[in-house]
This record gives C-alpha cells, sequence and structure tokens, in this order.
C-alpha cells in the first residue's frame, strides 16, 4: 500500500459516513461537516493493513463516524447563547446524527454494540461534562480523559469486531495527536469551562508520556506493516525531533 | 385537582409505574455529579409520563413481560427527556415544569452533554431488546421528530403557515412518539399484527389530540401553572393551531409581530393572551382536538375486551380534556 491508496480509502469512507448523515436543510445553513482524517484512519487501521472488512463491518464503521460527527458539532454549540438559527441546527444536527448511528446498528441488527457503543457515548459525555466543570488532578488525569473522549468509540469498535490488538495504539496515538494539535495552536492548553489550563511543562510532559507509550505499542507491533507504522509516527508525532 | 384525577387513572398499573420509575433513576445514574444532579432534576420535574403508561397498556395486548416493558418505557422516556433538554438550548429557556433548566443551572454545553448522555442511556435500555423491528423503528421515529424540530425552526416567525403545516409538525413533535409507544409495547410483547396497527394508531391520533390541547393550554393557562411564561409558544416564534386561525386579523397582528421579535411587554402579552381567547380560536382548535379524540377512542373500541382497553380509553378521554 502507498499514501495515495491509503488516502483513497480514507476519503471514500469520509465520503460515505457524509451521504449517511446528509440532511438538505442543515447542509444548506452549516455547511459541510469536516470529518476528522486521523480518527478515520485509526478506524479503517484493520482494512488498512489487510483485515478482513465485511459489508456489516463498513456499515458500523459508518455508524461510529455519525457518532464522531454528533460529538463534533454538538461540541461547537455555543456556551452561553445557542439562540441563533445556525445555533439552534447544531443541536439538531448533532441529534440527527446520532439518531443515524443508531438506525445504521438498528439495519444490521448489532444488538450488543448498539449497547456497547451506547454505554461508551454515555461515558464520554461524562467525561466531558467533568472536564468542563472540575480541575483535573494530574497529567496522568487528563491522559486519561482524552484517551477516552478521543478514542472511546473507535476503541470499542475495534474491540468488538476481534481487533483489539489495534486498541492501545490508536488510544495512544489519537490522545497523542489531542495533545499536539492543542500544543501547536497555544502554549497553553483549555479544556474546560471555568478556563481550566495546563502548563507548558505538562503538556511537553503528556505528548512525552504518549510518545514512549505509542513508540513501544509500535515496536511490539508485528501485525501492523512497516509502511503503517511510519504512517502512524507521521500523524502522531508531528513535534518529534522538534523543539517544544 | 386535575393531578389527582390522572394519577386515579393510573391507580391499575401504579405498580408496574413504580417499578419504571425506579428503573429511570437506575438508568440515568452517572458517575460524573453534574449529569448525576442534572438527571435526577429533570426525573424530579416529573411529567405525565404518557409514553410509559402508552407502552404499559398497549403491551397487555399480547404477552406482557414486565422487564422488557421496563425497558422500551425507560428508553421512549428518556428520548423524550433527552429531547427537553435539548428543547430548552434551542429555545433559551430558563424554566420548564417550574423547574429550573439544564442549561439555565449550568450552560449550553452541560445541557448538550446531559441530553447527549440521556439518550446513550435510553439506548443501553433498549440495546437488551434483540429485536430488529423494535429498534428500526426506534430509529425512524427518532429521526422523524428530529426532522420535525429542524422544520419547526424553518417555520420559526414565519406567519405564512397553512393548517397542514401545522398538522405535519405536531405530528412529528409529538404523536409519533406517542405512537411508537403503543407501537412498540405491542410488539416487544408479540402482539397480533392488527392489534399492533390499531395500537400504533391510536397513539397517533391521541398524539395529535394531547398536542393541540398543549397548544391551546399554552394560552389559556397561567404561568403559575404551566411552569414557564403562558405564550411561551408565540415568544419562541411558533405559530399554533389558535393562533393560526386568528394570523390575519388587524388587531392580532402587531402583538403576533412583536411577539415573535421579542419586543412585546409583559402587559402586552396579557393582552394578546385575552385577545386570543376571546377570538373563539381556542373552542375551533378545541374541535379539531376532539375530533382526533374520536378517531383515537374508534380505534381502541375495535381492540379485544380488556382491563387495558378501559384505561387506554379514560386516559385518552382525559388528555383531551385536561386542564395541565
Amino acid at each position: 500500500m502507498d499514501r495515495q491508496l491509503l488516502n483513497r480509502k480514507i476519503q471514500y469512507y469520509i465520503r460515505d459516513v457524509e451521504q449517511s448523515i446528509q440532511e438538505p436543510i442543515m447542509t444548506k445553513t452549516l455547511g459541510r461537516m469536516p470529518l476528522d482524517d486521523a480518527k478515520a484512519f485509526f478506524l479503517l487501521l484493520p482494512l488498512l493493513n489487510g483485515e478482513e472488512w465485511s459489508e456489516e463491518l463498513h456499515v458500523s464503521a459508518l455508524a461510529v463516524g455519525a457518532v464522531h460527527a454528533a460529538f463534533d458539532i454538538h461540541d461547537k454549540v455555543d456556551i452561553l447563547d445557542a439562540s441563533s438559527k445556525e445555533q439552534q441546527l447544531m443541536v439538531l444536527s448533532g441529534d440527527h446524527f446520532s439518531g443515524i448511528h443508531y438506525k445504521l446498528l438498528a439495519s444490521i441488527s448489532d444488538f450488543a454494540f448498539i449497547t456497547s457503543m451506547s454505554e461508551m457515548i454515555g461515558r464520554i459525555n461524562e467525561t466531558k461534562t467533568n472536564l468542563l466543570m472540575e480541575e483535573v488532578e494530574s497529567v496522568q488525569a487528563l491522559i486519561q480523559s482524552m484517551t477516552c473522549i478521543e478514542s472511546g468509540c473507535i476503541s470499542e469498535f475495534l474491540n468488538t469486531y476481534g481487533f483489539s490488538r489495534y486498541t492501545k495504539i490508536t488510544q495512544s496515538a489519537l490522545a497523542l495527536i489531542w495533545f499536539s494539535r492543542k500544543f501547536s495552536k497555544n502554549a497553553i492548553v483549555r479544556y474546560g469551562w471555568t478556563g481550566n489550563s495546563m502548563s507548558k511543562t505538562d503538556v511537553e510532559k503528556a505528548i512525552s508520556i504518549l510518545t514512549t507509550i505509542l513508540q513501544e505499542e509500535l515496536v511490539s507491533a508485528e501485525f501492523l506493516s512497516p509502511f503503517l507504522k511510519q504512517e502512524i509516527l507521521r500523524l502522531a508525532t508531528p513535534l518529534l525531533g522538534k523543539p517544544i | 385537582m386535575e393531578k389527582l384525577k390522572l394519577l386515579s387513572l393510573y391507580t391499575g398499573f401504579r405498580k408496574d409505574l413504580t417499578f419504571i420509575e425506579k428503573e429511570l433513576e437506575k438508568t440515568v445514574d452517572s458517575s460524573s455529579p453534574v449529569i448525576r444532579q442534572a438527571s435526577l432534576l429533570l426525573l424530579r420535574a416529573g411529567g405525565k409520563r404518557i409514553r410509559p403508561i402508552f407502552v404499559i397498556l398497549s403491551s397487555q395486548f399480547g404477552q406482557y413481560s414486565k422487564e422488557n416493558v421496563a425497558k422500551v418505557a425507560v428508553s421512549l422516556e428518556l428520548i423524550h427527556m433527552a429531547s427537553l433538554v435539548h428543547d430548552d438550548v434551542i429555545d433559551n429557556s430558563d424554566v420548564r415544569r417550574g423547574f429550573e433548566t439544564v442549561k439555565a443551572r449550568w450552560n449550553n454545553r452541560i445541557a448538550m452533554y446531559t441530553g447527549d448522555y440521556i439518550f446513550s442511556r435510553a439506548l443501553v435500555s433498549i440495546g437488551e431488546i434483540e429485536m430488529s423491528a423494535v429498534h428500526q423503528l426506534l430509529a425512524e421515529t427518532m429521526l422523524e421528530i428530529c426532522k420535525g424540530e429542524i422544520i419547526q425552526i424553518e417555520f420559526q416567525q414565519k406567519i405564512d403557515q397553512t393548517f397542514r403545516d401545522y398538522l405535519r409538525r405536531i405530528k412529528r413533535k409529538t404523536a409519533l412518539l406517542l405512537s411508537s409507544s403503543c407501537e412498540l409495547g405491542a410488539l416487544v410483547s408479540n402482539a397480533s399484527p392488527d392489534v399492533v396497527r390499531k395500537l400504533k394508531r391510536f397513539g397517533y391520533f391521541a398524539g395529535m389530540a394531547f398536542q393541540i390541547v398543549d397548544d391551546i393550554l399554552d394560552i389559556t393557562s397561567t404561568d403559575e401553572k404551566l411552569g414557564k411564561p403562558a405564550g411561551s409558544d408565540l415568544l419562541n416564534g411558533h405559530l399554533t393551531l389558535p393562533t393560526l386561525y386568528i394570523k390575519d386579523e388587524p388587531e392580532f397582528q402587531p402583538y403576533l409581530v412583536r411577539s415573535f421579535y421579542g419586543t412585546l411587554t409583559d402587559v402586552e402579552r396579557g393582552e394578546m393572551l385575552t385577545y386570543i381567547r376571546q377570538s373563539g380560536a381556542i373552542e375551533r382548535a378545541q374541535r379539531v382536538s376532539d375530533q382526533y379524540l374520536e378517531k383515537a377512542i374508534a380505534e381502541v373500541e375495535m381492540l379485544p375486551d380488556c382491563e387495558a382497553k378501559k384505561s387506554l380509553l379514560q386516559i385518552a378521554e382525559f388528555l383531551g380534556q385536561r386542564k395541565f
């Protein structure tokens, strides 16, 4: 596999998710919902690594994409005033995407996944609420929270369909991507309603911890193609070797 | 008085309802202190629990399983609750049923997360039922409700609306979930297809009547009884059946425009409500509700005789005439 083929597979998947969640009134007002390429990459990691990928798995993966779209848009709802038409539609779009996720899973009668995904969605919302309202005690605790928020649904998908060996890589990489993206925008990472923030040193520490975990996981991941290992490092450690 | 009357109608299935109430509390119990508090606030604010009741009664036309019925009933009530939490964000409402809303107590983001959390718990509850038809129906219902809300926003502050537009809106807003409550209750207890169909239609007609009465009460009731300002529908830019009848009257138009654009004073709100009450629009809307109620009753009349049938008839009549 080369990068072109890899990107094509990811873009096909993103296009399919966009088609499944599309609703004309919302598209007219809110435009296209950009889906995260990195999340798509890790969701499709087993497929990209040559694992068998059934039609049912594809539908389930679309459902996970719909959930991420719902999370993304609900995170954009203004914390104090959502009375404009655009904001109102953001609330409803997220609800619509959640409904699509359920409809997709109902269509393949995967009852166990409906339950486990819903448990995870609940946990993610609890984590987001806690982050918004409470001071986080330590770097480790923040890493744990961000791992749950960023990769919880994908981990659930991987574990359900027999791809658990990809889970740890996915978790550390997606958390690392979150910290790196935040860090490249701001030297201080804000994560809470009350203005909770992490110091530059703590961010560096989080990035360092996660980079070590990811590198160790990649070394022991004999099942993963060298090309994908390189791609993961490229995606997840853009700051590696650069002064932070 | 009215609430007591409703409670007396629930006597026959009080045990099941208490069981469901406990399951509701268990299902939304959260490790997050804020979500736990918010969920309990919502549960304690109460409500008529019409959806669980319709599930309980409909399921008695088949092989009744308390556990399965509770899973469906809990799920439907939670979906309803989650949608109210998000509605309060959309409508910027600070009070519902006399209680502070989640968005007012905390903020919009917490309301979004709480709503999403409750919604996820609804799916956890129903996920345990391994029946494709149940999930497909519920998923379709949820999407239709959402579409209804989107259409409602499209119609917000628009005066150029028809009777049909209104009926389509309330179908999605209320009638569908009540119709699905009956259908799901019957499905989960393996009632015959004919019974399922009749109960589904009953729920739909009763739901239409219920929403029309709700819209009437928004005008005829008091702030105290409603637990929010009377006339809130107009203040939020929504035309309802009574106001659709008089929207073109020159005396009413200035009130309508000012309420849609948020410039109506409290004194003017009182004058506007008096005007609507005296215009004859309430009686006309009540007649439409009565017609739906008659259709609902006609569907139940065709069902096999049993206690649940009697209860459905009594509750339907109550819903059409209720004062809260």
